[in-house]
């Protein structure tokens, strides 16, 4: 070790002992400094990549791409037609395989594990008339739309104002059927709704929902050249009338039907998870439940989706 | 010549110091630059971090809304070990607000503490993990038939 002093002979050698440790010192300093501006630099590049460390809305488009799929395939098993249900079932199985199968293969370049299994799917009924005509059945002016009915998909019918019995005797549902009223019965052998539908001494269009034994308990009123009846919503033209909501007042399984339908006109769409009681009414597949898996080495999704035959909810 | 009136030891003395003064001042000035350099690196990968990971619970709070006891989430997510060198906890609490959870990020080696808000529509379960490799899942009650987010480490 260098000696600090005294100084003499040695002197312009020996002094900087102080210095070369500030000198360490400093340099150490700097080096902490450094790796502290190192860590700075890390934080921004790592601020900088994506903002989730996982791409989960692969997961979720997949998941909308799956649901479409079968929703596609549901709705043209659905196409007018007469085919059995075991038949619809089959094919929107063998889509599902295929579709399956081929986003297996798609997303193996990714190191992504995807596929979809087919549920259950629930068979239901549609009574639909687009265009403007007498609302009877094949059956006639009393006819039933679906029997066993467990769920409402779609429920309304537009009716002409015109078509429609003008201030006929409201004391009671007897006396509304009497005089020729249109209405949409649902009963389940206990309990029963009826949906009576008829202008009033003002022309305006009365909704009177009648229960049990025919007692009248509600009523709503619109007005206009047509008027939509909506028992899904439970409103009339688009506004709330509760006592429509038929169905909740219901226990399952029911039936639908419509009474006076011949001397009326409109359009309707009745579609219900339940059995054809008329031969103008068509099979459809009305949902099914898919299951959806994702796996990648940062995300396990699996989840059962329902899909829908059609626009119904 | 240049060693008139100035003894030897004088000399020397004052020279070591005058160096000891420089040093010193040199030494506080850049060790105080560094703490705080450091202090600052911390905090913002800190913020950094609690943001990615607000981010991250989102992402699952999305992908698990509507899930029932059959449906499986499980997201693993890969924070930093370690920032600007020091080690750190991360704490999910619930805000102040309904589906609000607050992730508190602590730093183990200095006193810095930063907190980033997250609203989800789920609840995330109260806990505490260490940073590095953290799995979300998402876990169904059937007493309340509602599903929660759950942080822990990998």
């Amino acid at each position: 070790m260098a000696p600090l002093g005294p100084l003499g002979s040695r002197r312009d050698g020996s002094r900087a002992q102080l210095m070369l440790v500030t000198g360490l010192g400093l340099a150490a300093l700097i080096i902490v400094l450094a790796l502290v501006l190192n860590g700075v630099i890390f934080t921004e590049n790592y601020a900088s990549r994506d903002t989730s460390s996982v791409d989960t809305l692969d997961a979720l488009r997949y998941e909308h791409d799956a649901t479409g799929a079968i929703a596609a395939a549901l709705v043209a098993e659905n196409a007018p037609g007469t085919t059995p249900y075991s038949i619809m079932q089959t094919n929107v199985s063998g889509e599902m395989v295929t579709w399956s199968d081929l986003s297996a293969r798609h997303g193996a370049i990714d190191a992504r594990a995807v596929g979809i299994e087919l549920g259950t799917v629930r068979n239901g009924t549609e009574a639909v008339q687009n265009a403007s005509g007498t609302l009877d059945g094949a059956s006639g002016s009393n006819w039933t739309v679906a029997t066993g009915v467990t769920e409402l998909g779609d429920a309304w019918v537009t009716v002409d104002t015109a078509s429609l019995v003008s201030t006929p005797d409201a004391t009671n549902a007897s006396t509304l059927r009497g005089d020729g009223v249109l209405s949409i019965s649902v009963t389940n052998g206990s309990s029963v709704r009826d949906v009576f539908v008829y202008r009033d001494a003002g022309s305006n269009v009365t909704v009177q929902v009648a229960e049990a034994g025919g007692v009248l308990i509600a009523s709503c009123t619109s007005s206009g050249n047509q008027v939509t009846i909506d028992l899904v919503a439970a409103t009339i033209d688009g506004t709330a009338c509760a006592e429509l909501d038929v169905a909740a007042a219901m226990g399952t399984p029911y039936s639908v039907a419509v009474r006076n339908g011949a001397t009326h006109t409109g359009t309707y769409d009745i579609t219900v998870v339940g059995t054809a009681a008329d031969a103008s009414v068509r099979q459809v597949l009305y949902d099914a439940t898919i299951e959806v898996r994702y796996v990648t080495p940062d995300l396990t999704y699996a989840k059962t989706v329902r899909v829908t035959g059609g626009d119904w909810p | 010549m240049d060693d008139r009136g100035v003894s030897m030891p004088l000399q020397y003395v004052l020279l070591v110091a005058t160096v000891a003064i420089l040093s010193s001042g040199l030494f506080v000035s850049t060790g105080g630059f560094v703490d705080t350099q450091q202090d600052t690196a911390v905090r913002q990968g800190l913020e950094m971090v609690g943001t990615r990971l607000a981010t991250d619970l989102e992402s699952a709070d999305r992908l698990a809304s509507d899930m029932t006891a059959t449906d499986t989430m499980v997201l693993g997510v890969d924070t930093p070990t370690t920032v600007a060198g020091t080690h750190y906890l991360v704490t999910f609490e619930p805000g102040r607000t309904a589906n609000e959870t607050v992730i508190w990020l602590e730093s183990a080696d200095s006193n810095v503490v930063v907190s980033v808000g997250v609203v989800t529509d789920l609840d995330v379960a109260r806990t505490t993990v260490d940073g590095g490799r953290l799995v979300i899942s998402a876990e169904y009650d059937a007493a309340a038939d509602t599903t929660n987010l759950e942080v822990r480490d990998a």
